[in-house]
């Protein structure tokens, strides 16, 4: 796990990159080389070979060729050079055994005391008077070249490889860190830990400087939402003082009116919106609550079945009043989501308001818990009008509400609730079609 | 009724809205409009339940009713708060409340909250009959019985008829039995409370002459004799 990010960090890829360019240059440097040198030296070791066989041509006889090559054959190291000649007559001299066939010419050792070059040979091959005179070389100079080449790749590029490639894990390895370091800030913030901060390092370079702006990102933040909290509070303090007077004023005036008088009527119209404008309110401020992420901090694990079952059954006598069928589909075994059950419990009573108020009375309003890895779905699916494509995004924001709806009760902030529940928990929220209805999915991570 | 109050409110309009409110239930109330005079006020001691507002000149509630517990004070208390916040409300009740009200409320739901805590039932032998009329829950076989005629409850309905006998008299309001019977600590928006007793009452008191159950306007539902 550490490794695999490691190699995928940016400073061991660039080192990387550097290193095979470094690599590939070199060894098309030496190689481009090692090649010209071993043809020059090829065609020296030729050269060679076609002055030795002209040395020879002199001699008229067999006898002779073979009393010439036998004298040479005998100074020779047949590890470096070859003399051989094999007489039409089946007459033989040399410092190593030659069998001709009509491919090739095999050579091998005349005595275990004359041991051949392991590096093969070049040879020459010349019809002369009364049999075939074979001069080779041996091709131990090539073979040297060749080793001496190998070295020096090894010396010189295997160590800076391995050099480069420990000084960019350090490196890497230390860049990584920081980087991480900014990661885990960056996900304390995102989950609600304004006061979180990177330590900025001495040294000035670029982490240090995303460091510190970061840091100033996270005290504008902080310092952003704790205004934010203040005045909440205080619109919450401002706001709420006179509604309660309002409230006051409203149930004290409905006493001193006569029971079913037009004047009663009115003051309890005017307290019945008095209550709409509060529970408006007081959605806005708890939306607002949780968009700011603090509550977080207190998650607990708890099984959703657990409160997909205690919300459905408070729910599922005013269901079946209004004739539809309710199914509630939830495993026996706990599907524990990390979270807050009440605000989770509070989205699914929403969920199911939603489709009470907008779905046709006769319909299937469904209920699903499921595992899904090590994290849980609750899905709510009605069978009502549904909502159209186009419209599913809107209907998430608040106080948005349907052409249809408008004249429906509610306040068109359940959804925003929903979406804002979601988000704190980091659960993926769905709008989709249950042809027909509405089905709303909502998968917790595990 | 004759509880005695300590209410403790900076806004006029409410706090007179409030003492007149209990004044008519019959209890005795002493009103203050700051927290350090409260403070002294409720030291003092004699008060069954005492009403804060969070919000206070000079001290504010969440540290007069620290100041009044650090003191062994142990009057019940009710937070008034304009502050609705789920950590607000822990943060009263770690304060030493003992039960937390949002503004807006209504008089009937303030009322039944303060009867609850002005009469919590003094610990007491574990009951294993509960009576309204002639109505009999036996806890011990979980039967309910009225006029010696066998009703048969669904769990829920069990657990609702048993939190309002054994608060027989008092009134019970929705936002009160949301809390205790199904443990669930935000307002709905439609009345769901209003369901389930409806069928409690279609099997408690429609086949029977008198109705037990009996809905306090504005506030909630009550079960008596």
């Amino acid at each position: 796990m550490r490794l695999s990010r490691l190699l995928r960090s940016t400073p061991i890829r660039q080192a990387g990159l550097l290193i095979a360019v470094v690599a590939v240059v070199t060894l098309a440097t030496l190689g481009g080389a090692f090649l010209k040198m071993r043809s020059d030296l090829q065609a020296g070791l030729r050269a060679d070979l076609t002055r030795e066989l002209a040395g020879f041509d002199v001699s008229a006889t067999p006898g002779a060729l073979a009393t010439l090559v036998d004298a040479r054959a005998r100074a020779t190291d047949p590890a470096r050079t070859i003399f051989a000649f094999v007489g039409d007559d089946g007459r033989f001299a040399g410092n190593a055994r030659v069998r001709i066939t009509d491919t090739e010419v095999t050579l091998s050792e005349a005595s275990p005391r004359q041991p051949l070059s392991q590096a093969g040979y070049m040879h020459e091959m010349r019809r002369l008077s009364g049999g075939v005179l074979i001069v080779a070389q041996s091709l131990q100079p090539v073979r040297q070249l060749a080793e001496t080449f190998l070295g020096l790749v090894v010396f010189s590029l295997v160590p800076t490889v391995l050099i480069s490639l420990g000084l960019a894990a350090l490196v890497a390895g230390r860049a990584a860190r920081r980087v991480e370091a900014l990661e885990a800030t960056l996900n304390r913030i995102a989950g609600g830990d304004l006061a979180a901060r990177v330590e900025v390092a001495r040294e000035e370079d670029d982490l240090t400087r995303i460091g510190r702006g970061l840091n100033r990102m996270a005290e504008k933040q902080q310092a952003a939402t704790e205004a934010l909290r203040q005045v909440s509070s205080d619109i919450a303090h401002d706001l709420r003082t006179p509604l309660q007077r309002i409230a006051v004023l409203l149930e004290d005036l409905q006493t001193h009116l006569p029971d079913d008088s037009r004047a009663a009527e009115l003051a309890s119209r005017a307290s019945d919106e008095a209550a709409r404008a509060v529970s408006v309110f007081r959605s806005l401020l708890q939306i607002a609550q949780i968009e700011g992420g603090s509550q977080a901090q207190h998650f607990k694990p708890f099984d959703l079945s657990q409160t997909a079952r205690a919300i459905a059954e408070l729910y599922q006598p005013m269901a079946e009043d209004r004739g539809d069928r309710f199914v509630l589909e939830v495993p026996e075994r706990p599907v524990t989501v990390t979270g807050d059950a009440n605000l989770v419990g509070q989205a699914l009573s929403n969920l199911i308001e939603n489709a009470l108020r907008h779905a046709p009375a006769g319909g299937t309003l469904t209920v699903v818990v499921r595992a899904r890895g090590a994290g849980g779905v609750l899905v709510v699916s009605d069978t009502g009008p549904g909502i159209p494509g186009a419209e599913r995004d809107k209907v998430l924001r608040r106080l948005y509400r349907l052409e249809q709806s408008r004249t429906t009760p509610g306040h068109g902030l359940g959804l925003s609730l929903v979406a804002a529940v979601a988000a704190l928990h980091d659960a993926d929220l769905t709008l989709s079609d249950n042809a027909p209805g509405l089905r709303v999915s909502l998968r917790f991570p595990g | 009724m004759s509880l005695k109050l300590l209410v403790v409110e900076d806004d006029p309009t409410t706090a007179d809205f409030i003492t007149r409110g209990f004044n008519e239930e019959g209890a005795a109330v002493d009103r203050l409009d700051n927290g350090r005079d409260a403070l002294a006020q409720a030291m003092a001691g004699g008060y069954d339940v005492m009403v804060i507002d969070r919000m206070l000149p000079d001290l504010d509630g969440l540290s007069l009713l620290k100041a009044l517990r650090a003191a062994n004070v142990a009057t019940p208390a009710l937070f008034l708060t304009s502050l609705g916040g789920v950590e607000d409300r822990i943060e009263g009740l770690r304060a030493g409340g003992d039960d937390y009200l949002v503004k807006p409320f209504s008089f009937g739901e303030l009322s039944a909250r303060v009867q609850a805590l002005g009469r919590r039932p003094p610990l007491q032998q574990a009951e294993t009959v509960l009576r309204a009329g002639d109505l009999e829950m036996d806890l011990l076989a979980r039967t309910v019985t009225r006029a010696g005629q066998r009703i048969d409850l669904l769990p829920r309905e069990f657990s609702l008829l048993e939190h309002l006998l054994r608060r027989k008299g008092r009134v019970q309001t929705r936002t009160m039995l949301l809390e205790s019977v199904w443990g669930i600590h935000f307002d709905p928006q439609t009345n769901v409370v209003e369901t389930h007793i409806s069928r409690l009452r279609a099997k408690v008191d429609k086949p029977f002459d008198k109705d037990l159950i009996t809905t306090v306007r504005g506030a909630g539902y009550r079960i008596g004799d």
